[in-house]
């Protein structure tokens, strides 16, 4: 019963989706086949180019993004003496995993807003208005303004992740790596971050599935604007299926996504089996 | 290294961890303390005084 369900609303909609990527549909008609003409196209369309460009420098940074500041707060967390206080600062840091990513993303338009924005008022407010933008709205500082939102990327759950993880580390080898002498940044290179390493590894391919299909926060604070600045493949995808109705081209897009997700998990893992020392 | 140092060493150590948390912690937050303390003022008055606290509830 589960299966046909997931049939029906998962994986037949998405195998309708390789049969359109030939066709020319505009929703409404009756599919017209016209083969590869969609994927020519594609591979010769600038505009997914530089959404593959943009998706590329997106996803290098929310790559780090989604370890090293994680990493360094669970570190904190770790360190802190009081089983009390640790459990504070767990949860006041998770608070940001209940507010809906949408809420958060109209905070941060309101954070960028060129006229009057949080940001540009602490700018002024420490002498430096000449610094002012309008940081959505601007070509240059469109896509680095949205690649470096929810500033300090405290990602909650890998924060948690990481502290779960070093919880499970015992206790034996920490104390005996403070009898020979081990400093506590030397435990945390040589000790914490091998034993993580699987961890980390789950961390970055959720990352990178995430943000190669990250929609929300283009079309919401931006809109792939200004011009095709802030255009990533899934939002192509959607503006071309819903404004432009050309459900074909979209299709084929989301295919050639669908692979380029499908590649890159399989490589990710393979590195995981590679150097899994703790299985 | 007397036990005297050792121990002043390790509070140094707490303080440090402390305050950087506090500090991430606080930055982590405040886009949604904004939110909460501007929720209660009016439009003016979000206008006039947009760091401060409000000053009636509205």
């Amino acid at each position: 019963m589960l299966f046909l369900r997931y049939f029906i609303f998962k994986y037949y909609p998405a195998i309708l989706s390789f049969y359109y990527s030939f066709t020319r549909w505009n929703g409404f008609d009756a599919p017209i086949l016209i083969g590869f003409r969609n994927y020519v196209k594609l591979f010769s369309d600038r505009v997914f180019f530089r959404s593959l460009q943009n998706v590329s420098i997106w996803t290098v940074v929310y790559v780090l993004q989604c370890i090293i500041p994680p990493l360094l707060a669970a570190e904190l967390i770790f360190h802190i003496k009081s089983k009390r206080h640790q459990y504070l600062y767990r949860v006041l840091l998770s608070i940001p995993m209940v507010v809906p990513e949408i809420v958060n993303q109209l905070i941060w338009q309101l954070i960028y807003d060129g006229d009057g924005g949080i940001l540009n008022r602490l700018l002024e407010l420490v002498g430096m208005g000449q610094y002012a933008a309008n940081w959505l709205g601007n070509s240059s500082t469109a896509l680095w303004s949205l690649i470096l939102m929810y500033f300090p990327w405290i990602h909650a759950f890998n924060m948690l992740l990481f502290f779960s993880g070093l919880q499970g580390l015992s206790t034996d080898v920490l104390e005996s790596a403070t009898l020979d002498g081990l400093s506590a940044v030397g435990k945390v290179v040589r000790i914490h971050i091998p034993y993580l390493l699987s961890q980390f590894k789950i961390a970055i391919i959720l990352a990178i599935i995430a943000c190669l299909q990250s929609i929300t926060a283009p079309l919401v604070m931006t809109s792939g604007g200004p011009g095709y600045a802030t255009y990533t493949p899934a939002l192509y995808m959607y503006l071309s299926a819903f404004s432009s109705s050309n459900f074909g081209y979209s299709c084929a897009i989301s295919v050639v996504m669908f692979l380029l997700v499908l590649s890159l998990t399989i490589l990710s893992n393979r590195m995981k089996s590679q150097t899994d020392f703790n299985a | 290294m007397t036990a005297n140092k050792l121990i002043h060493k390790l509070k140094l150590g707490q303080l440090f961890v402390r305050l950087s948390l506090a500090l991430l912690t606080i930055l982590m937050l405040y886009p949604m303390i904004f939110m909460l303390i501007t929720s209660l003022k009016s439009n003016p008055e979000y206008y006039s005084n947009f760091w401060g606290l409000p000053h009636e509830l509205h």
